[in-house]
């Protein structure tokens, strides 16, 4: 039996911040929470972002993923962020088979992301990986998909204009700042938190004529290495008060389950700064800042919310590039459908490979023994000989085979044939194809990448699998 | 009715128009929208102060009648905001400036003369008239400017991100200018104020009892609200939203006084 890939989550797309910040792992969580799903799952990985919160899992069975599925996450979300499932479920998407595969890839290539171009996404994903690898969650069907999705945003990364014309979470932090302060040289940026995105929004500020540069962090050590980083001063988290009097762009980007940034805190330093703007980019979930800090007066605070509504303006701008982007995804996802199709049909190629040469090999031995005088060249020469009629002879039938990947009428066909009497591999063939002109699998596929091993699942049960929500 | 007028018109219309399209638009091409616009509008100065120029030469002096002096006040307004514009390229100003020049400037020209008040050529009242119209005219750049910052603060505070908000100047680059022009205009105004106080004083006999009048009135509260504005922004920092309201409140007193006088005539000085 195949498994099936299901990705249950939510996301900018159907759940608010304040449901997402509720929702989001930390980062010391993922790799108990991954094994907390083991027991659901043949496979788990979280991905857990300032913007959505996805559980990818192969299942063993397809009859139900989709609700199995969703239900597995629930349960995880309950017992670990005490989130009730009458909260998150309203906001709770699912996809299962071809259609989470294409979600996949889609993410990792930062199309489905609030900005989409942005590169932050492409690292997140590459960290879940690694975190559900360290939690031994992750194996062969869910590793074969996540590299394919991997190679799927290089290509887009290199092939179209969506990254280099698109805005990031930090560059539409900078765009923001200039609404207020029109050029930035010379104004001093704090950096509070120690995290990625505070360091990439740093760096966006910097490189448009912001500093200097303020860090502080709970963890001091912290602060001093990413200030060193990104050229700044660090400076303990108890001064964070002094700070906000001299500061003009405040990165807020820290791991704290609750705001750090109070209104009175802010209220205090608007009396030292004597009413100076004061304009804070909080992209952390949960977020740092309090909402009413908002209200006082020359403060300008923007939550990633924000930021998605304002460059939810320059998608237009963006569209054409991301309209080729999908087109290479849609390529991509159907070359992996094909490649998987392929590794089903690994076993039946094998076997008829090896019941040939097996034959060649004995009626080479039998001729050889009859050949008293045959030098060594000349044994070597006939052993080629009855490879080379091998590989002729195997020729047309292997790439049709490959071409059809797992439909059973030619592969079980080549078997009755051949009189290959064993099984394919559990886990490793496709379900049946419909039946031609009726379903896909028709279009050009690749013949040569079929010599991948034969162990492990494919996601062949995910291709009829439709999607639930 | 001046020889340049149509032409004047004509330029300030083309002006307000590259304007609007400069700030409704969010192409960045529109930038040539904009210097066009600019140039527009300095071609309509120089024709106005053609105007201004053919009306001294015929006897009209600026100050002799109302509506002379709101034509005046137009092309001050016009004069102050693009001397501005070589520090403060603010498009989106001028696309609310012009316009308000324009009806200045047609209420002047197509409105029935007022006459002028009594001695207004002496050298007080010159001193007066002028400087009060220039304090104003420098006013209604800071107010329109406070205008456009209230229409960004609003758009930056709640977040919306539309057309308005690209073509949206800096917010600290707008209370820059709101500051100078406050600067520049509360001297010219004040010296406006002791000026005209001295004046109508010595009218007809003077007497304080002169200056119990809605214009006086009007006009006190306008120099107090931007001597306050100008006393809180040194003294404590005052910046942003609130003094771009006291600005329009002032300004629109400092209006009220002109509208007085459009509407009643000198009678009242």
């Amino acid at each position: 039996m195949s498994d099936v890939l299901v990705v249950t989550g939510l996301s900018h797309h159907t759940a608010p911040v304040d449901v997402r910040e509720r929702a989001a792992f930390q980062e010391g969580e993922l790799e108990e929470a991954n094994r907390r799903l083991a027991g659901h799952a043949s496979e788990t990985m979280i991905l857990s972002t300032c913007n959505r919160v996805e559980i990818y899992l192969t299942l063993p069975d397809p009859a139900g993923a989709a609700e199995r599925g969703r239900r597995a996450v629930e349960k995880l979300l309950a017992e670990v962020r005490l989130l009730d499932a009458v909260v998150v479920g309203p906001h709770l998407y699912t996809h299962t088979g071809e259609d989470a595969v294409r979600h996949l890839f889609r993410v990792a290539s930062s199309l489905d992301s609030m900005v989409v171009g942005e590169p932050q996404i492409l690292g997140q994903v590459k960290d879940a990986f690694q975190h559900a690898t360290r939690a031994g969650t992750i194996r062969n069907t869910l590793g074969r998909v996540l590299q394919r999705a991997f190679a799927a945003a290089k290509r887009v990364r290199t092939e179209t204009e969506v990254a280099r014309s698109s805005s990031s979470v930090a560059s539409a932090a900078v765009e923001l700042a200039r609404h207020i302060f029109g050029d930035l040289t010379g104004k001093e940026v704090l950096v509070i938190g120690a995290g990625k995105m505070g360091d990439l929004a740093a760096r966006h500020l910097v490189s448009a004529g912001a500093g200097p540069l303020l860090v502080t962090n709970r963890t001091f050590e912290r602060a001093q290495s990413l200030a060193g980083r990104i050229g700044g001063k660090a400076h303990p988290w108890e001064s964070l008060p002094q700070l906000l009097t001299v500061a003009d762009i405040v990165l807020c980007s820290t791991g704290a389950p609750e705001p750090v940034v109070k209104r009175e805190m802010v209220q205090r330093a608007m009396k030292a700064r004597r009413g100076r703007w004061l304009c804070f980019i909080d992209i952390a979930v949960p977020r740092d800042v309090e909402a009413q800090v908002g209200d006082v007066e020359n403060v300008y605070l923007y939550d990633v919310d924000a930021l998605s509504s304002m460059v939810d303006d320059h998608l237009a701008e963006r569209r054409r590039e991301a309209e080729i982007a999908e087109r290479i995804i849609a390529e991509e996802v159907q070359r992996f459908l094909v490649a998987e199709r392929s590794l089903g049909v690994v076993p039946t190629i094998r076997a008829l490979r090896e019941q040939f040469s097996s034959v060649a090999r004995a009626e080479v031995a039998r001729t050889l023994g009859k050949l008293e005088g045959a030098s060594q060249h000349d044994r070597r020469v006939i052993e080629a000989l009855a490879e080379a009629i091998v590989n002729k002879l195997l020729h047309a039938p292997l790439t049709a085979l490959k071409r059809e990947g797992e439909s059973d009428g030619l592969v079980s066909a080549t078997r009755t044939l051949f009189a290959i009497e064993e099984p394919p591999a559990s886990g490793t063939i496709l379900p049946p194809l419909p039946p031609p002109g009726e379903g896909r699998g028709e279009g050009p596929l690749e013949t040569g990448s079929g010599s991948g091993s034969g162990s492990g699942s494919s996601l062949g049960g995910t291709l009829e699998a439709g999607r639930a929500k | 009715m001046p020889p340049a007028f149509p032409l004047t018109l004509a330029l300030y219309a083309v002006s307000c128009t590259l304007y609007l399209a400069h700030s409704s638009t969010g192409e960045r091409a529109t930038q040539r929208l904009a210097d066009v616009a600019r140039i527009a509008l300095a071609a309509a100065f120089v024709s106005h102060a053609v105007d201004i120029g053919y009306l001294c030469v015929q006897g009209t002096h600026p100050f002799v009648d109302v509506r002379e002096v709101l034509s005046f006040l137009a092309w001050l307004t016009i004069g102050a905001y693009l001397a501005t514009t070589f520090r403060y390229p603010l498009p989106l100003v001028g696309a609310l400036l012009v316009p308000v020049t324009i009806v200045l400037d047609v209420a002047a020209r197509l409105g029935p003369a007022r006459g002028g008040p009594a001695h207004a050529s002496t050298l007080l009242g010159t001193m007066h008239i002028g400087l009060a119209t220039a304090g104003v005219a420098i006013f209604a750049v800071a107010a329109v400017d406070a205008a456009v910052y209230l229409v960004a603060e609003g758009q930056l505070k709640r977040r919306r991100f539309g057309p308005l908000f690209k073509k949206g100047p800096p917010l600290e680059k707008l209370d820059q200018l709101n500051r100078r022009c406050i600067l520049l205009g509360f001297p010219l105004f004040t010296v406006a104020m002791i000026t005209g106080t001295i004046w109508v004083m010595r009218l007809q006999g003077g007497g304080a009892h002169r200056l119990l009048t809605p214009q006086y009135a009007m006009s006190t509260l306008a120099w107090v609200l931007f001597a306050g504005l100008l006393v809180a922004r040194v003294a404590v920092g005052l910046r942003g939203r609130r003094a771009a309201l006291v600005t329009l409140a002032g300004f629109g007193a400092a209006l009220g006084v002109v509208a007085i006088y459009y509407l009643r005539g000198p009678a009242g000085v």
